[in-house]
């Protein structure tokens, strides 16, 4: 029966014989949707992901190598074995204790609380 | 028509991916390269520091001319000058927190919940400031009598404040000391492995020596320890003046430990020097 009909004849969409144009025109559409789709996608996830960095910069998360969750070095007595895995350089390691020593500065002029006049109201009333 | 308008969509679509993109890495960099913006918040808070001079300097003047003249014009630019003077205040007192705040941060070897409940007391002040500059700038036409109320606002903190910062102060220079005496110790062991690996030296006399170091280590820490005393009377503390004058003792203290490991650190040279001979 389908071999007798000819390519001008068969018809795929239920009896109507559409032309090939219409035909693209109904998959453009869908083209479009889905890019649609996978921008607001994009949007959302970009959307979350920002909240998600947001929250953690609210709630003081460190992104120092120092983490606050971590105990810090001074809990720990150095053993030899640990500090032979990092640097067993006696010298390098004086050398750079002497130049934080020094530049430990504890003055911390630079941060003292400012100078600020707070008489505002007294000096005024006065 | 249709084909150029799906065109279009492909162009926006790339256009956006890469905005996105760029609004993510933004975002990422912005939470983690903490040190560029601490050395912007820095120079930020010297920056409206001599703002304020500034602005101190037009107030008094002001203040100056509206006493001597007491004229409507006189008064109205000392409002004016009052209420630059008063916003300028709070935004140097906001920038000065959130240095302090940034730099507690990145000092390591500070108790973990004293640093936490430092930086969360820090940042409520800083979002009251803020609301304070925001609520100050909006102001039209003040009187001096809204102005004296609002100062009010911040003078009667002022006790508060300073111990707040005299508090993250001494956490920060009890931090930098606690970390260098641990490298202090670390060189000691580094030493004495040493020692040990040399028998044909003078064994005896550098294992003396380094009982010198030691002891000296000791000296400093016991100093570390005293600052630490002088740290929780600092949190009791109840004036401003107070907390100042346990600071400055804990920066005594900390001076004698400093003293301690730069003479501990020429005897450690001392002792690796003969080592190596």
């Amino acid at each position: 029966m389908r071999e007798n009909l000819s390519s001008e004849e068969f018809t795929p969409f239920g009896g109507e014989n559409l032309p090939f144009k219409e035909i693209e025109k109904e998959e453009l559409p869908r083209e479009e949707k889905n890019i649609k789709f996978k921008f607001f996608l994009m949007i959302f996830i970009i959307f979350i992901s920002f909240i998600f960095l947001l929250t953690l910069k609210r709630q003081n998360f460190n992104f120092s190598p120092q983490p606050s969750w971590l105990p810090s070095p001074a809990h720990f007595s150095p053993s030899p074995t640990a500090t032979g895995l990092v640097n067993n350089n006696i010298e390098e390691k004086i050398d750079l204790f002497e130049k934080k020593l020094k530049e430990t500065d504890l003055q911390q002029t630079e941060f003292s609380f400012p100078l600020l006049d707070f008489a505002f109201s007294i000096g005024t009333k006065q | 028509m249709q084909k150029i308008k799906i065109w279009q969509i492909k162009k926006y679509h790339k256009f956006f991916c890469l905005l996105g993109l760029e609004v993510f890495t933004f975002c990422f960099l912005f939470l983690t390269t903490r040190p560029l913006f601490a050395q912007n918040e820095i120079s930020d808070y010297q920056y409206q520091n001599e703002k304020y001079r500034e602005a101190y300097q037009v107030y008094l003047k002001t203040r100056e001319a509206y006493l001597k003249y007491q004229t409507l014009t006189s008064q109205t630019d000392f409002n004016k000058a009052s209420q630059d003077f008063l916003y300028l205040r709070a935004k140097v007192l906001r920038n000065y927190f959130q240095v302090i705040k940034k730099i507690l941060r990145e000092t390591v070897d500070i108790e973990p919940n004293q640093r936490q409940a430092l930086i969360l007391a820090l940042d409520r002040e800083i979002d009251s400031l803020e609301a304070y500059e925001n609520q100050l700038q909006n102001l039209q036409q003040p009187t001096l009598n809204d102005l004296w109320e609002i100062s009010l606002r911040v003078e009667r903190r002022v006790n508060f404040y300073k111990k707040l910062a005299y508090q993250s102060l001494a956490n920060i220079i009890l931090g930098r000391m606690r970390s260098l005496n641990s490298e202090s110790v670390a060189i000691n062991f580094l030493l004495e492995e040493k020692i040990k690996n040399n028998p044909d030296k003078e064994v005896t006399l550098l294992n003396q020596w380094l009982q010198t170091v030691r002891d000296k280590t000791y000296q400093s820490q016991k100093n570390l320890e005293k600052a630490e005393n002088y740290l929780e009377l600092l949190n009791k503390s109840e004036t401003g003046q107070d907390a100042y004058n346990f600071y400055l003792k804990i920066q005594e203290e900390l001076g004698k430990a400093k003293a301690g490991f730069l003479e501990n650190l020429n005897f450690q040279r001392e002792i690796l020097i003969t080592i190596k001979e």
